[in-house]
Parts: C-alpha cells; structure tokens; sequence
C-alpha cells in the first residue's frame, strides 16, 4: 500500500474499512486455547487413570492435576507465541478473568494444604483432610462459569451452553462426592463437553467467517 | 470555509493504521503488516512518522529471541483522528 493522498469519500471509506477489519479479527486463538485447556485436563485425567489402575487408588496422585496449568500454559505459550499479535478491550477482559480462575483454581489446593499443615483437626466438625473431597466440585464450577462468561463475553453460543453444562456436571460431582471414580469421570467428560467441543466449534465458525 | 485536513493523516497507509489502533489497545507490526497489506519498508517509515508526530507510541520488545514492535495509539492521536473524521464529515456534507 502506498501513501497515496486521498479524497476524502475514499478516506472515509478507508477508515471504515479498516475498523471493521480490525474489529473481525478473530483467528483461532479463542479455539484453540479451549482445546489446549481441555485436552490438557482430559490426558492429566487419564494418566491419574492409569497410575490408579496400576498402583492402586491413593489420593496422592490427586496432586497431578497441578500438571494442568503448568502443561496448558506452556503448550499455549508454545502455540500462540509468535503469531502476530494484537491485543483488544475483548482480550484484555478475558485474560483479566482467566488470572482470576487460576489464581483460585491453583490457590485452593495449596490453601487446604495449608489447613491440614496448620494441624486443624476438625473445621466446623469436618477432618482437616476431608474438605479436599470438595475440591473436584470447586474448581470445575470456578472453571465452568469462566467458560460461560468467556462465552457471553465473545458472544458464542456453544461456550455459553459448554459452561452451564459444567456447572452441572459440577453439581453432580457434589452429590456422589464420596466417590473417588465418579470424580474422575467428571473429569473425563467436563472437558470434552465444556471446553473441546466449544473449542471446534469456535474454530469452525471463525473458519466460516473467513471463508465468506 | 473548510478547515484543512490533517496532512499526517490524510495519506493511505497513515491513515490505515491510526484507522486500526483505535479500535485496539496494542497492535504488533506483523498484524499492521497483514491487515494494511504494506511492505515492511514502507510500514516501518510511515509508523516512524506517526511517532514522531505524538499520534502512536511504538514499543520494541522480545518474545524468547525474537524482537516484537508493538504500536498504541496515544491521546494525541486519538484526538487527531477524531477532529479528522469531523472534517472529512463537513467535507462530504454529513453534518
């Protein structure tokens, strides 16, 4: 493009142009970063899975759900790092929210170590370490109204329903907290129901954009 | 009488990319690049000029090794664009 001089009908009209431009710029980062997180969360899941089925259930392999943020952010880091970059109002609200879930979701855990740590026996009459039971129930709900809010935030119906149906799912995980399996089942279809098939589907609709 | 239009502004490739940051809080060059379709050359002297008017801030940074220029509109710029769009508005007798 050259810095030729313009009438003002063609300024106006660059101008326009332009915004809308700017303004539909969705590549598949929105997508992808809901595959990266939910397939990160369902292989963490299925590898805890295979420790069970070869070591026997101990809640201590429970600790490897840590892998989840450390393994999404580095494959994300991995994936975005390069590609040209602009940052929006839109970006800016998302990843001020998304902060917020991991300092909760990552924050939680450590605290109730801390709670067992600081040797308190009963809180409320529950044992120290039963309150981890709640812990699946917790983060799913924090992580599945995220996902709604990404989703009222973006405008994008399938992210919207994802989250609402994690938020059940987490509700479900409440009801038969006394089981260890059920907890990992949740975690094999939360992801897949609240974060990989909206992931797709925002993938193919960007594409259907593009292609238009 | 006509006031006259903003001569930083009142060229293609200028005004292409003000037209950009002021939907965004920061842009990259690769993204201004891409959208406006210029030639890197090209891109690098008009962004050079825009900054040197107060209209755009440009900051260098790196990711891992590799150097990123990242543009934002300042204040100045934003009100430059805006009393631009006004006049453009009386010269095409939308107002």
């Amino acid at each position: 493009m050259e810095t030729k001089k313009l009438t003002s009908q063609e300024s106006l009209d660059l101008i326009v142009s332009m915004m809308q431009n700017s303004k539909s710029n969705l590549d598949n980062r929105g997508g992808n970063a809901f595959i990266i997180w939910g397939v990160t969360t369902l292989m963490v899941t299925l590898l805890i899975l295979l420790f069970q089925f070869v070591w026997g259930m101990n809640p201590i392999f429970n600790w490897m759900y840590m892998l989840i943020p450390i393994v999404g952010s580095v494959w994300q880091r991995m994936v975005f790092g390069n590609r040209p970059r602009v940052y929006t109002q839109i970006d800016k609200i998302i990843k001020q929210l998304w902060q917020i879930i991991l300092i909760v979701t990552v924050g939680m855990p450590l605290l109730f170590t801390l709670i067992i740590f600081a040797d308190l026996d009963t809180l409320n009459g529950i044992e120290g370490s039963r309150i981890f039971i709640i812990l699946p129930f917790v983060e799913v709900l924090v992580v599945s109204i995220g996902i709604a809010i990404t989703g009222a935030i973006i405008d994008f119906k399938p992210s919207k329903i994802g989250g609402l149906v994690g938020v059940v799912l987490s509700i479900i995980s409440l009801l038969s907290i006394e089981s260890m399996s059920s907890s990992l089942f949740l975690f094999i279809l939360w992801p897949i129901v609240s974060m990989i098939i909206p992931g797709i589907k925002l993938n193919m609709y960007i594409k259907s954009l593009r292609d238009v | 009488m006509f006031k006259e239009l903003d001569p930083v502004l009142h060229a293609e490739l200028r005004l292409s990319v003000v037209s950009i940051l002021i939907t965004v809080i920061e842009a990259d060059f690769t993204f201004l690049k891409e959208k406006t379709g210029a030639s890197s050359g090209n891109l690098s002297i008009q962004l050079d000029r825009l900054e040197k008017s107060g209209y755009i801030e440009i900051r260098k940074e790196f990711v891992g090794k590799r150097p990123r220029t990242v543009c934002s509109i300042t204040d100045i710029g934003r009100d430059a664009f805006h009393q631009y769009v006004e006049v453009l508005k009386e010269y095409l007798h939308l107002k």
